[in-house]
């Protein structure tokens, strides 16, 4: 097995420059009560970029993106998104502005058919532009042909794979700009994750800008432009991806090291 | 024979009764994970509005429609208002005592503004009582069971067929994920106290004719209609309304075979036993609770 | 004996002029009510009138009524709406054993409370376990059911007419009554009475039973894994609530003379919840103080006939959005802050730091080289989703065993298994040699297993002490009653206890902030406390899941340092974490999960080495030299 194609050539590397960064957060600080999970963050998605996010668990890489995607607010820092700011707006609100998210766990709506679950996801676009919102759901089956034989079965009883590839897609049908995705890997076979990273850059090659938060650095690392390396809620450094991937200092942060 | 016709009959219409309340507690759980303790005021206002709007003067067809829909209305703003603000801490509480004391303020401020007596709510469906297999019953009692079905369907319309129904069967399964795909969890939530308030209020408003309109007729009403959702299993819509319609049957007959004085004393106690036996309830599944 | 203050500082430091302070203010009460009856004599006036000295014997009366309730809904977080019908309940039991059975008043007060108390337990039990919520439903429908048999069962309660000519009690000849020639006697029994239950509340809210009450209604995970009974504890709360109710009712007949069922009415459920609320739920000194604001009000409130029920539901509704912690709640918190002015900057100590006195704490492991738990092809599904997939390791007793693997591996609901929060689909646990079914978390934490929680779970209401204490809950050996009464074996427990709680922070450096509210903690000391706390219960086996998540490099190092040196005590360790470099530093054997299966098991280093545990960590096409 090889581990999946890096997007060929080297213009994303480096590629966003601060006034047009899709994607912006500074300063940003998220606590639960005493617990400060993220201090002080900063990062940035260009358009059309395609950015990694890794570092061990418990780093605070999902409370940031939960920050930024609007399902918890943050206690202090920035985000902007399109050139607004989007601070503390709330989830729903981020979806119509073009930001979705592809959380933690998958959410699948595991009591709806699969075709329900579509249609929830198309849920924005649905009231904007229901014809629009009929061709992007057979775009998004083209790229999971698994799903579309599966239309009517319910999302619980999907294998975990599937259910990824779901909540891929319902994050999609949102026609979102910018496409975050926590933790893509979670409980998946390598074999899944070699059928789901390859669409990934397929979407990112099409124009979609993709900030993907993993564990597993190896992998994130092959598919992504740039990455950012967490650690105990701070970035610790960011590169292109290319020159991170042998960098030894990832994987001292990996395995907890301190960083010297 | 012709008395088990009676019980069936009259226990049928009030477990309609039952089944609608237990269903608008159904609604409000799923999607808030909080109820509004004391519904059955809002089942009280649909009675008691219908009347009030009959003395202003308006016509059947109109005051029964706005009775309903201003009874609705009142439970959304119960919601917004005393649901809302303590439905953010895991501690039940603070909705519990606020949708309480909005209860008592809307039971007492009723009977000091309408009355401390039961009014008539004149209904054509209950002037004269029709016989069915030699049992007596009015047609307006026969109006409920139909209203039931009705509602039944209605709701299991709305939440299989309609994008808005399954954006409150996302919202009841993961408001976080419902969020994420653009769903305003707030504005869906409010919707369902909403529409339980629709269902409250039109059991009010349609068993109003039969025993009278008060502002004391939604309390015991209301408890029941909670206590045969915990036992259904308050998250299994088809539970509570089979155990709405027998909770209301199995009534008939205690009073007819044992006595009235002491039927809701069996009753409940009935109910205490089987939740003794079924802490989930008869229809429900063990929660799975994340530690 | 503090009064005014939370069961125990509210959030701030017991500061022992605030103590005395309360001391003075309950002096004063005491007295106030022990010379009211005789003001007239000072002040040369007909007062108070045999009306005024009913009125003030109500009021106690509804105090006694309000401190069960305050117990209820301040110490066990339950509400119940049906206090009203225990309370007649009581009245009732009282007032037909007297008429009946000619039974003299004391053993007719036995009984009145009694009954109401076994009423409670029958009604709490069934009703607790699923949602506290129910409990509030139910207590709604005893209440009415409740009324409807006075009202119906006209031969036994006299219907509307309600039962008359209740003999006047007497104890041992002495006819008790609130007159100037009998010396009030009557008005000190209550007096008395109000008295007893505001000792209970205090015994209470000062032992083990009133902790475990608070901490089940904080956290009830965290209450099961430090081996309180949830169920037991909230039962043993409505049976006591229900209990003071009872004797507020019997205490009323006794009173009036005369019972029917208009007294105890749904509204008057209500009133007594706004008393308890208003006053300030989950202090002591709340349940008199509301009872004495509402009571006094009720008298202007009269005035509004029909609407003032209205009243008492827009009070409530005003004091929940205004002042959710009552009047004597907001008072402690304004003292407080007032307090809080120049406090002293506490310092946190070095730890760990291994007393002396500690390893003597220290539960006696077993023997070293057993088997402290091992699992046989242990199966976990949740509908189709497998966790754990037939796993089977040994834990061997006083070392460190880690468990690790990537993110949804199953090492979580692994450890929930064993601590019992999950019931296994299939396989077996041996747990110190002795094979197990599916036991309940706190029967397991009697056992000798303790946990920490990933999402650390403190009782955070309640100080940094009391969180401790409450670890210590199941090594009491003194029962329900000689805690009440505080007892001498009692006060010597709870004094080693206290000791031993104390010794337990000084070993993770938390002694300075023993008591402060455990939620005001900076995370890294929540940790500690979350540590010492598990300590409390002596385990044998020590659960611990992502102990170091969040923490700084230093505290890493501290808590390894920890857990070195239990395991080196004899404790036994299971370790669920994500720093590969702590488990490499602390671990005797690592056994790694991956998609529910254990994929690898064996000493650290070996496991390090291993190809499948890279790949599963890091993905396929990992740089090789992360092995080395």
């Amino acid at each position: 097995m090889s581990a999946p194609d890096r997007p060929s050539g080297s213009e994303g590397v480096n590629r966003p420059r601060q006034d047009q960064a899709l994607l912006a957060v500074a300063g940003l600080r998220v606590s639960y009560g005493r617990i400060e999970a993220v201090r002080g963050v900063d990062l940035e998605v260009g358009a059309g970029e395609f950015v990694g996010l890794i570092g061990s668990n418990g780093a605070g890489k999902t409370s940031l993106m939960r920050a930024i995607s609007g399902v918890l607010k943050p206690a202090a820092g920035q985000v902007r998104f399109d050139g607004a700011e989007t601070t503390g707006l709330a989830s729903h609100r981020m979806v119509a502005r073009g930001l979705a998210m592809v959380p933690e766990g998958r959410m699948v709506f595991a009591d709806q058919s699969v075709r329900d679950n579509l249609l929830l996801g198309s849920f924005t676009q649905l009231r904007r532009d229901p014809a629009g919102a009929v061709a992007e759901q057979d775009r998004v089956l083209a790229l999971f042909p698994r799903l579309r034989e599966r239309l009517d079965q319910e999302a619980g009883t999907l294998s975990g794979g599937e259910q990824q590839m779901l909540a891929i897609a319902r994050g999609l049908l949102s026609r979102p700009r910018l496409l975050v995705i926590d933790e893509l890997s979670l409980g998946l076979a390598p074999l899944v994750l070699d059928m789901l990273f390859p669409v990934l850059s397929e979407l990112n090659r099409q124009g979609l800008s993709i900030l993907l938060v993993e564990q597993m650095a190896s992998y994130a690392l092959a598919v992504t432009h740039r990455t950012y390396v967490m650690e105990n809620g701070r970035v610790l450094f960011d590169g292109p991806s290319a020159e991170l991937a042998n960098d030894p200092r990832v994987m001292d942060a990996y395995l907890g090291r301190r960083a010297s | 024979m012709e008395a088990i016709i009676q019980y069936l009959l009259t226990g049928l219409s009030v477990g309609s009764v039952y089944a609608m309340v237990g269903l608008g507690f159904y609604v409000m759980w799923s999607a808030a994970k909080a109820v509004n303790f004391n519904f059955g005021d809002i089942f009280m206002l649909g009675a008691v509005l219908a009347v009030v709007l009959l003395d202003l003067g308006a016509p059947l067809l109109l005051a029964a429609p706005a009775a309903v829909l201003a009874a609705a209305m009142v439970a959304a703003a119960i919601e917004r208002g005393f649901v809302r603000p303590f439905n953010r801490e895991a501690n039940a509480i603070g909705w519990m005592l606020t949708t309480i004391a909005v209860g008592t303020m809307l039971e007492s401020a009723t009977t000091a503004l309408f009355s401390s007596n039961p009014r008539a709510l004149p209904s054509p469906l209950a002037e004269h009582p029709i016989r069915l297999g030699g049992a007596g019953i009015y047609p307006q009692e026969l109006l409920l069971p139909v209203a039931l079905v009705a509602v039944a369907f209605g709701l299991e319309f709305f939440y299989r067929r309609t994008l808005t129904g399954r954006a409150m069967r996302a919202v009841a399964y993961n408001r976080v994920a419902a969020g994420l795909v653009g769903i305003d969890a707030d504005r869906i939530t409010l919707l369902a106290f909403f529409i339980a308030g629709l269902l409250g209020a039109l059991a009010g408003l349609l068993i109003g004719p039969v025993i009278q309109a008060s502002s004391t007729m939604g309390a015991v009403i209301g408890l029941k209609g909670f206590l045969v959702a915990i036992i259904a299993g308050i998250a299994n819509a088809r539970g509570v309304l089979v155990c709405g319609v027998l909770y209301g049957v199995a009534e008939k007959f205690i009073e007819g075979y044992l006595s009235t004085a002491a039927r809701d004393a069996i009753g409940f106690t009935l109910m205490v036993l089987l939740l003794l036996l079924f802490p989930q309830g008869l229809f429900g599944k063990a929660e799975f609770k994340k530690v | 004996m503090s009064a005014s203050d939370r069961p125990s500082g509210s959030g701030g430091v017991n500061r022992p002029h605030l103590l005395s302070s309360s001391r003075i203010a309950l002096a004063l009460f005491v007295l106030a009510i022990a010379l009211f009856p005789w003001t007239g004599d000072f002040i040369d006036a007909r007062f108070p009138t045999s009306y005024e000295l009913r009125l003030v014997m109500r009021a106690m009366l509804l105090g006694i009524v309000v401190v069960g309730l305050n117990i209820l809904v301040g110490f066990a977080g339950l509400v119940s709406l049906g206090q009203a019908a225990l309370v007649g309940l009581g009245a009732h039991a009282a007032a037909l054993l007297a008429l009946r059975a000619d039974m003299p008043f004391l053993a007719c007060m036995a009984f009145a409370v009694a009954l109401p108390a076994a009423m409670g337990a029958m009604l709490a039990f069934p009703t607790v376990r699923v949602r506290p919520l129910y409990l509030t439903v139910i207590t709604i429908a005893f209440g009415l059911v409740f009324l409807n048999i006075l009202r119906e069962w006209v031969s036994l309660t006299g219907g509307a007419s309600g039962l008359t000519g209740i003999p006047r009690p007497t104890i041992l000849g002495e006819r008790l009554m609130a007159t100037r020639a009998a010396s009030f006697n009557y008005y000190y029994v209550i007096a008395l009475c109000l008295l007893l239950a505001l000792w209970v509340q205090w015994a209470l809210a000062r032992s083990r039973y009133g902790r475990a009450m608070r901490a089940a209604a904080e956290s009830e995970n965290a209450a099961r894994a430090l081996g309180i009974s949830v169920v037991g504890i909230r039962t043993l709360a409505f049976a006591i609530s229900a209990g003071l109710a009872g004797l507020g009712g019997g205490l009323f007949a006794n009173l009036a003379l005369f019972v029917n069922y208009e007294t105890f009415t749904f509204n008057s459920s209500i009133e007594l919840l706004v008393m308890t609320i208003l006053g300030g739920s989950g202090t002591l000194a709340g349940p008199v103080v509301g009872t004495a604001v509402l009571y006094a009000a009720g008298q202007v409130l009269q005035e509004l006939q029909e609407w003032q029920t209205f009243a008492y539901g827009l009070l409530l509704v005003l004091v929940l959005f205004l002042m959710p912690e009552g009047i004597v709640g907001s008072l402690g918190k304004l003292a407080a802050r007032l307090g809080r002015r120049g406090a002293v900057e506490r310092q946190t100590g070095a730890w760990p730091n291994f007393l002396p006195g500690f390893t003597a704490l220290a539960s006696e492991g077993e023997e070293r080289g057993q088997a402290t738990l091992i699992t046989r092809d242990l199966t976990l599904r949740f509908g189709g989703l497998t966790a754990v997939s037939s796993v089977t390791m040994e834990v061997a007793s006083g070392t460190v065993h880690a468990l690790i693997g990537p993110n949804g591996a199953g090492k979580s609901s692994l450890l929930n298994i064993v601590s019992g929060f999950y019931a296994a689909t299939a396989g077996q646990v041996t747990l110190f040699g002795e094979a197990l079914g599916h036991r309940a978390p706190h029967e397991l934490a009697r056992r000798g297993v303790a946990r920490s929680f990933q999402n650390t779970e403190l009782f955070g209401r309640m100080t940094v002490l009391e969180n401790v204490l409450v670890g210590c809950h199941t090594r009491y050996r003194a029962g329900f009653f000689a805690t009440l009464l505080r007892l001498p074996h009692f006060a010597r427990e709870e004094r080693a206890m206290l000791a031993e709680a104390r010794l337990l922070l000084e070993v993770v450096g938390l002694t300075d902030f023993a008591e402060e509210a455990a939620r005001n903690l900076p995370f890294g000391h929540q940790r500690r406390l979350e540590i010492a706390r598990a300590l409390a219960l002596r385990p044998k086996l020590l659960l611990l899941d992502e102990p170091a998540a969040g923490l700084t490099h230093g505290e890493i190092e501290d808590l390894v340092a920890l857990i070195r040196g239990l395991a080196d005590r004899g404790m036994t360790i299971i370790l669920v974490e994500h720093h590969v470099e702590m488990i490499m530093a602390v671990s005797d054997r690592v056994t790694v999960l991956d998609h529910g299966e254990v994929i690898a098991d064996g000493a650290p280093a070996e496991v390090q080495a291993n190809p499948a545990v890279i790949e599963a960590y890091f993905g396929h096409g990992a740089p090789a030299k992360v092995a080395a």
